[in-house]
């Protein structure tokens, strides 16, 4: 006899699949239905899960994972080599809908010397690429071998059966989805016998059945978590960290922005404390550049643009920007400084940033417009053409640094993720050796010169680092808060339990 | 004529009611830019403060004065409403009187594509084209007002399959008077007051258009206020913040039912029975 | 009788083919395609990913092309899959009608039941204080947006009077209840559903059906009626009652399509699993053969419908005959 775990999520999953999910609700799932070969730790160390341990090749070519013996998938096949060959081969198949593909684009090939050994030999040393096996591992046998359309069609991507500590017992589309504690996982023993997601699609009413406690978590806005202390008798409030930050990103190829001096005034007439205060509530911290406080890639001594509004015209005057008509926006060679700023629709927290920017840098005599434009059409038309002057965007950010898409100078292409066009020869080559430098010390150096020379160059104006806010019904005793991790405080949710005399929702059938 | 409709009006309370309220807003629409310069001054320390005498609304959660920005967005609210309203009587008019004057394959042509747009939810092919062409206050007008003629249409071909059999349209006819002139200076007067009935009732249910586009962020945009928009934005606080939704959710609500009291009691009035 | 619905029912077949290429012509004029939402910005997806993906989609063909490839489909009643989870389109609005029928028929049998009530009682009672109070109550109901007026009776209903769940169409342990356990479980999640989206319907039917009524109650037969000393109940239900049914049977098989198709925002706020949100889904997820589905579907529920709701006035209106 133990309690249920019932979590709730704005959507529906697409496919309980791995290999083909991109959605963070597919995820939750897999993420406890399935097993990569590593996973990464309590202290953001990568760990081995379903491989025992791994062996890497002094140049770096050849990965070697030992896989544990005792692992059988949910119908009770054993676990062997064979899958995670199956399942590389499908991720590189090119009819399967995978949107990891180029995770693996750079191994040469995988071989399977024995059922519980797989070498990865790679074409180049890269560093990234044992994160990248922390890719759940799908069942051959439960996919008959299926390869492209079948693969994506077949119904176990409805029905999945994996390694991980929870079995998948029924979904209900935009209701819920069930699963039940794995009595024969690998890992430790399953004490939350059942796992419910339900579906609630609006953050408002989510919060109402937070409050009516029919659900055990939920993660807050800042609004929500500071204004309800009275309101939350009987859960947790948890506050850490988020793997993310939020940016101004400046179209370089724009004339206003081809003028560092200019992008460094507009970085010192924003006010990133008062956007902390405005938009997340006081719950985060300024940025600084593009890796996080909490990662080794960060550099502490990195110091950011003071908030100046005095120096920020002093700046633009220099640049030949004055007011000298007295409309109160600053013009130069009778053209006023107005610029549109765009961003997605659907994310609060975006919208609100850039009204308040929009405030502040009318301070300055700078006239900045706003687009707010739905998320697909945004990307097509905008951000993949780099068809705007400026733009608020977010990443969210992997343990491993390596940000190669976003900053190298060769990813300016169309429909690549270096859209505003930043090109530093010196970061680009950084960029390069950070990739193939397995000595932790020294990639170290790598990132947070990077770090500090992308902050230097004002391609973005670094917003802020939000906070996680999450909250969890007391009954629970047993998670552990690992700051950075992106998928929050949920990482060890296979230790959780529940103390006999607090079950709520008693499940009696014996396991 | 218009003395004799006036005093039916001022005999139907409800239509009475309905052009108080509708005149109060106009009033409100005309002066609340002059009065609320307030609507755009952000105040982060003063976010989400409760409805005091400084603010008689509140704040909201950029710390701007509800009340003022309530004031902007009633000429905002309605202009969505009037435009929207204007393009769907324009199309509908035009579609109901040249299929019911001509009749034969140009009625049965528009009234087909009449029938097909009548199967369509509504919502769903609003909802698709603005999110296909980016929300802004113009489209939103432009595809309230083109998705919402079909009607009027129907009803304005019925009245004028009637009137142009009358004795006047065909005088007008022999008299070798050009067909736009037939249109436009015979039939047109004789349909005009289902006409206005149905723009009156329009107007309410565009600016409730207006705040359901809004739920889904494909409305107005921000900053500039309109009720749906600020609804929308309380929705989150409606349970620790309340001002932030009251006040515009009971703007839209008095508006609409001003409307609504106001096209009713036209009705009443137009309808030569009572 | 039956060879006029045969003919209504062949016409259905060129509306039903407008209706889809209106909304493929729709889909035509997105910007975005589906393989943006799947991608979502992933820094990990490179773009000879992306364009993978455009291919197995077959999104590089003209458009007339993917349409005549889906009416060839369509025709052997192929939907094809969805493009979110490969699921087949019509398995994914089968799963959903049921729970969106369920609900419009009872919220179609509140108003009819309503309408008619508070329309013939006005009608009767004219000018009388309920007719009044009745009539701003109605129009309040109609006034107000309705995802506003959800919130609140969630609020007021749920939390603070606790009578009510707030969101879903059933609980999480409904399949451990008995039938009656479960029928109740069912009309506790669906009192506010069907509340808040007959509310908004109320006040256009109940005033045509007021109207209607009074209209009839002037004519000459029911004088007649009434001077020949019949009872006021049974001039009122007999010869009166079947006159105020046919604006309301014309006004329902009018609203159908916003009913099956357009319930998006009550069940978003309901976390109600209808058709409406699978509609929304598909649009922002550019899930075209989804799209194409719910939109054929729906257009033929419909016409169904208006056929069903001619039928009935043909049955309430003795005066109508069809050759």
């Amino acid at each position: 006899m133990d309690d249920s775990f019932i979590e709730s999520s704005i959507g529906d999953a697409s496919y309980l699949n791995p290999v083909l999910a991109s959605d963070s609700a597919s995820s939750s799932i897999n993420g406890l239905v399935y097993n990569g070969l590593i996973k990464t730790g309590p202290n953001i160390e990568l760990i081995g899960d379903l491989a025992e341990r791994w062996d890497i090749s002094k140049d770096g070519l050849v990965f070697t994972f030992h896989l544990k013996k005792n692992v059988r998938w949910h119908d009770g096949e054993a676990f062997t080599s064979e899958d995670a060959l199956y399942t590389y081969e499908r991720l590189i198949d090119p009819a399967v809908k995978t949107p990891y593909s180029s995770n693996f684009d750079k191994i040469k090939k995988l071989e399977a010397p024995d059922s519980w050994t797989v070498k990865v030999f790679y074409k180049e040393p890269y560093v990234p690429a044992l994160e990248a096996w922390g890719m759940g591992i799908v069942a051959k046998h439960v996919f008959g071998g299926a390869t492209g359309k079948a693969f994506n069609e077949h119904p176990a991507n409805k029905k999945p059966i994996g390694t991980g500590p929870y079995r998948f017992k029924e979904w209900k589309t935009d209701e819920k989805i069930v699963l039940e504690a794995n009595s024969d996982y690998f890992g430790n023993k399953i004490h939350i016998a059942r796992y419910i997601f339900r579906i609630i699609p609006d953050n408002s009413v989510e919060f109402l059945e937070l409050r009516n406690k029919s659900i055990d978590t939920m993660t807050l806005t800042p609004d929500q978590y500071r204004a309800y202390d009275e309101f939350f008798k009987g859960y947790k409030k948890f506050r850490f960290p988020r793997a993310a930050y939020t940016f101004l990103g400046f179209n370089l190829k724009h004339p206003l922005f081809k003028d560092k001096a200019v992008r460094e005034a507009l970085a010192h007439a924003i006010n990133k404390e008062q956007l902390v205060q405005g938009v997340v509530a006081g719950m985060g911290r300024s940025a600084t550049g593009p890796f996080l406080p909490l990662s080794w890639a960060f550099n502490p001594d990195t110091k950011d643009f003071e908030y100046n509004p005095e120096l920020a015209r002093k700046i633009l005057a220099g640049q030949g920007w004055k007011d000298s008509n007295n409309d109160g926006i600053i013009d130069n060679n009778g053209k006023n400084f107005e610029f549109t700023l765009i961003t997605n629709q659907g994310n609060k927290m975006r919208s609100l940033s850039a009204e308040i920017i929009q405030q502040q840098l009318k301070l300055v005599g700078v006239k900045m417009n706003i687009r707010i434009i739905e998320w697909s059409s945004f990307i097509k038309n905008f951000v993949d053409k780099q068809n705007f002057d400026a733009i608020i965007l977010g990443w969210t950010l992997s343990p491993d640094p390596d940000a190669y898409s976003i900053w190298h100078s060769s990813q300016r292409n169309e429909g690549q993720y270096n859209f505003i066009s930043y090109e530093n020869k010196e970061v680009d080559q950084l960029l390069e050796s950070g990739r193939k430098e397995f000595n932790p010390n020294q990639r170290k150096k790598i990132y947070q010169k990077i770090h500090q020379l992308i902050h230097d160059d004002v391609p973005y104006v670094f917003l802020y680092y939000p906070d996680f806010l999450p909250v969890l019904h007391e009954r629970f005793a047993g998670p552990v808060v690992v700051p950075v991790s992106s998928f929050g405080f949920g990482w060890n949710f296979d230790e959780w339990y529940v103390p006999k005399n607090k079950v709520r929702y008693p499940v009696l059938s014996a396991q | 004529m218009i003395r004799f409709y006036w005093d039916r009006i001022r005999r139907n309370k409800l239509a009475l009611t309905g052009i108080i309220l509708v005149l109060a807003l106009a009033v409100i629409a005309l002066t609340g830019p002059l009065v609320s310069r307030a609507a755009d001054q952000q105040n982060l320390l003063e976010r989400l403060t409760p409805p005091s005498a400084r603010h008689w609304f509140g704040t909201d959660d950029l710390g701007r004065d509800i009340f003022s920005r309530l004031l902007l967005g009633t000429k905002i609210s309605l202009t969505v409403g009037f435009v929207a309203v204007f393009i769907s009587c324009f199309f509908g008019t035009l579609v109901g009187i040249v299929s019911g004057y001509f009749g034969k394959w140009v009625d049965a042509a528009l009234m087909r594509a009449v029938d097909i747009l009548l199967c369509f939810p509504t919502f769903f092919l609003i909802l698709m084209v603005i999110a296909f062409l980016e929300p802004s206050i113009v489209n939103v007008m432009i595809v309230i007002g083109l998705t919402s003629w079909t009607g009027l249409a129907r009803l304005v071909r019925a009245e004028t399959l009637l009137i142009r059999e009358r004795e006047f349209v065909l005088a007008a006819r022999s008299m070798g008077l050009s067909t736009p002139r037939i249109l436009g200076f015979h039939i047109l007067p004789n349909v005009i007051a289902p006409i206005l009935v149905t723009a009156t009732l329009g107007v309410g249910n565009a600016i409730l258009m207006e705040s359901a586009l809004s739920f889904l962020g494909l409305g107005v945009q921000p900053p500039t206020p309109s009720w749906g928009n600020m609804l929308i934005a309380g929705k989150d606080y409606i349970y620790f913040a309340w001002w932030l939704s009251l006040f515009p959710g009971l703007a839209i609500l008095l508006t609409v039912l001003a409307f609504n009291l106001l096209g009713e009691g036209m009705r009443d009035v137009f309808d030569p029975r009572n | 009788m039956i060879s006029y619905v045969a003919r209504r029912l062949l016409m259905m077949i060129p509306l039903v083919l407008g209706i889809t290429v209106l909304t493929f012509l729709v889909m035509q004029l997105a910007p975005g395609r589906p393989t943006d939402v799947l991608t979502d910005l992933n820094v990990k997806m490179s773009s000879e990913a992306k364009q993978k993906l455009i291919q197995i989609y077959g999104l590089d063909q003209p458009w007339h092309i993917q349409y005549w490839h889906w009416v060839k489909r369509v025709a052997k009643l192929d939907f094809g899959t969805s493009f979110k989870d490969d699921r087949p389109v019509i398995h994914k609005i089968a799963e959903r009608l049921p729970a969106t029928l369920l609900l419009n028929f009872l919220s179609l049998g509140f108003i009819f039941i309503f309408a008619l009530a508070i329309g013939i009682y006005s009608a009767v009672h004219q000018n009388s204080v309920f007719d009044r109070l009745s009539t701003l109550f109605v129009y309040i109901g109609f006034s107000a947006p309705t995802f506003w007026i959800a919130l609140l009776l969630m609020i007021l209903f749920g939390l603070k009077l606790g009578l009510l769940p707030i969101s879903g169409l059933r609980s999480l342990n409904f399949d451990e209840l008995n039938t009656v356990q479960k029928i109740l479980d069912l009309a506790k999640h669906l009192t506010l559903p069907v509340l808040v989206t007959a509310m908004t319907s109320l006040a256009s039917l109940s005033r045509y059906s007021r109207s209607a009524m009074l209209e009839v109650i002037r004519q000459d037969y029911i004088r007649t009626a009434r001077a020949k000393g019949l009872d006021e109940q049974t001039v009122i239900f007999k010869h009166a009652f079947r006159n105020a049914l046919i604006p309301i049977i014309t006004l329902m098989g009018l609203m159908l399509p916003d009913l099956i198709g357009g319930g998006f925002i009550f069940e978003t706020i309901f976390a109600y699993p209808g058709m409406g949100r699978l509609g929304y889904d598909a649009i922002m997820a550019r899930d075209y053969p989804m799209l194409m589905g719910i939109g054929t579907i729906v257009a033929f529920l419909t016409l169904i419908g208006n056929l069903l709701a001619d039928v009935f006035y043909a049955l309430a209106d003795p005066r109508i005959r069809y050759q």
